[in-house]
């Protein structure tokens, strides 16, 4: 019975099943309702493409050893760069956690989508790029740190929500308890990372006739910086030089208790390159297993970082400031079938907010008029394509951390920077000075460049373009 | 710059934090330890006193039970979290957000 063909019906050939599809289509849409409806093309013309996009969590953009970090390995971060196009110059529009991820789903600024501090809960309504996918036709999956205050909501387009909510939503290290589609579940494996790259292979090996898109995000690089147990001793020998201008008390200091950094800094410092070899290797076994599937070739893989982090330059630690350490982010993109000349370094400034339209463009899905990043398809295609020529940086306050609220604007030669209460203003040239040390408001070079950057930030902050 | 960022009442609340309660219970413990032996001292000389008196023994308790709540529980993470839901409960995510 199920092979039975209908003939005729609509003039051509058609199973049973195709006909009774058809007729259940037409009668839902008379009905009124949305149906899900296929994508156009992918990009490159050829079948929709699977997406992977792994975000890790506090993971400064220097520390790969693709990008020269002097001790750190990441064999499996440097795999994705030399398959694909690594952009050194990716920032995030706040650098925080629950703002920043808000971010990469719905490719808007914090303040349009609402999470503007790690206190404001997500809303609803906004629309993630996994909802749109999945009313494209998409298999969704988010497996892994949510942490935006509120409720776990029951994020619409996803098919399968793993995540956690002990510690604030941070979730813990070891043997942290997940919530698998709204059920408390043990962890399986003692380690969250591999715990989470296990879900997450399950979810790329499911048999489907659909393209599949997983967000995987990680609890790791975040404090406190656990690595596995294999991996505790890696770095000991290391000798760790902390920037010149740290002081060995600034954890006492300024409310910088509250970051959790009691002890050495170097202890610290030595865990969270150790945790972040570790979440390499898991990545690195997510990658082979798709090697193994067959599905490495039209599966697109993103890697970043929700933020980056201060280990004592400028006198901090966290992240927050409008400094590079802080809102410059790992972020690299592997997509064979599109990327003709991999292994390439993209100079074109990029930020979180364009992860959404891109994953759209390059499924063939119209990017929705609300979101305020750009398709980064033109770059991947191409090394000459035109990038930003000014990103635009907000903080907001985030109780109870003393950092003033502020924004910034960053070009390719300088970084302004605007707080709204308790400092006056700071102007970088991040060209002779890429460690912004020497505060330039006031002086003759500074005052021949200010006015346009001042112009820049006010035109970004109004929603427009420069 | 606290006072500058939040408002005077969120300022007040910073108090309640891991590091100012584990600063207030260690010297409420170290009082207390400190009055016991004092107190232990004297008798050693002949004095007529008790060596473990209520508040003294109660300071002590009460202080290295807080700094066992507070720090040893995972480094006082529990403790922030727990205060940071008292925020919300209070101002939900800030004044001026």
């Amino acid at each position: 019975m199920a092979d039975r063909r209908f003939e005729g019906l609509f003039e051509r050939s058609m199973k049973r099943r195709e006909a009774l599809a058809t007729l259940g289509a037409v009668s839902a849409a008379l009905a009124g309702f949305e149906l899900p409806k296929p994508a156009a093309a992918s990009v490159n013309g050829s079948k929709r493409p699977n997406i992977i996009f792994i975000l890790s969590d506090d993971h400064r953009w220097d520390h790969m050893s693709a990008v020269g970090h002097p001790f750190v390995t990441t064999p499996s971060m440097d795999r994705l760069a030399n398959e694909g196009v690594l952009f050194e110059n990716a920032f995030v529009t706040t650098s925080l956690c629950s703002p920043s991820r808000a971010s990469f789903l719905t490719g808007m600024f914090a303040r349009t989508h609402g999470v503007k501090n790690n206190l404001t809960p997500w809303q609803n309504k906004n629309i993630t790029f996994l909802e749109i996918l999945k009313k494209n036709g998409y298999d969704t999956a988010f497996i892994g740190k949510w942490h935006m205050p509120g409720a776990i909501p029951r994020l619409r387009g996803v098919d399968e929500f793993v995540t956690f909510t002990v510690q604030g939503g941070q979730g813990r290290y070891y043997n942290c308890p997940l919530i698998v589609n709204g059920v408390q579940t043990p962890s399986g494996k003692e380690y969250i990372t591999e715990e989470l790259t296990d879900r997450s292979i399950a979810f790329v090996e499911k048999k489907r006739d659909n393209p599949f898109c997983l967000y995987l995000s990680h609890k790791a690089v975040h404090h406190q910086f656990l690595p596995p147990r294999d991996l505790r001793h890696l770095y000991d020998e290391v000798n760790i030089s902390l920037p010149r201008e740290m002081d060995p008390y600034v954890l006492f200091a300024d409310g910088n208790l509250l970051y959790g950094l009691l002890g050495p800094v170097a202890f610290h410092y030595r865990n969270y390159c150790e945790a972040l070899v570790a979440m390499d290797r898991e990545i690195g076994r997510l990658l082979n297993r798709l090697d193994e599937l067959g599905l490495a070739r039209n599966t697109i893989v993103i890697y970043a970082g929700d933020n980056g982090y201060f280990w004592g330059e400028h006198n901090l630690v966290d992240k927050r400031y409008a400094y590079e350490e802080a809102i410059r982010i790992p972020y690299i993109v592997r997509y064979p079938d599109l990327i003709k000349n991999p292994g390439r370094v993209a100079v074109q400034m990029i930020q979180n907010i364009d992860l959404a339209p891109t994953l759209l463009d390059i499924a063939g899905i119209d990017i929705p008029l609300a979101m305020e990043g750009v398709s980064l398809v033109p770059i991947l295609k191409s090394t000459e394509a035109a990038g930003r020529k000014a990103i635009l940086y907000e903080y907001f306050r985030d109780y109870p951390y003393r950092v003033p609220p502020h924004c910034a604007v960053r070009t390719h030669t300088h970084k302004y920077i605007e707080f709204e209460i308790g400092r006056q203003p700071e102007l970088y040239d991040i060209l002779s000075d890429p460690g912004e040390r020497k505060n330039l408001m006031g002086t003759p070079e500074g005052e021949k460049v200010l006015p346009e950057l001042k112009g820049m930030l006010e035109t970004l902050k109004s929603g427009g373009s420069v | 710059m606290l006072s500058g960022v939040y408002t005077l009442g969120e300022s007040l609340y910073f108090y309640l934090n891991p590091t100012n309660v584990l600063l207030y219970s260690g010297v409420m413990a170290q009082i207390g330890l400190c009055e016991i032996l004092c107190r232990k001292r004297l008798a050693g000389q002949g004095a007529s006193v008790g060596i473990f008196s209520v508040p003294a023994t109660v300071a002590l308790l009460l202080g290295l039970a807080s700094v066992v709540l507070i720090f040893v529980w995972d480094l006082g993470v529990h403790h922030f979290y727990i205060f940071q839901q008292g925020f919300k409960a209070i101002w939900k995510y800030g004044i001026g957000i």
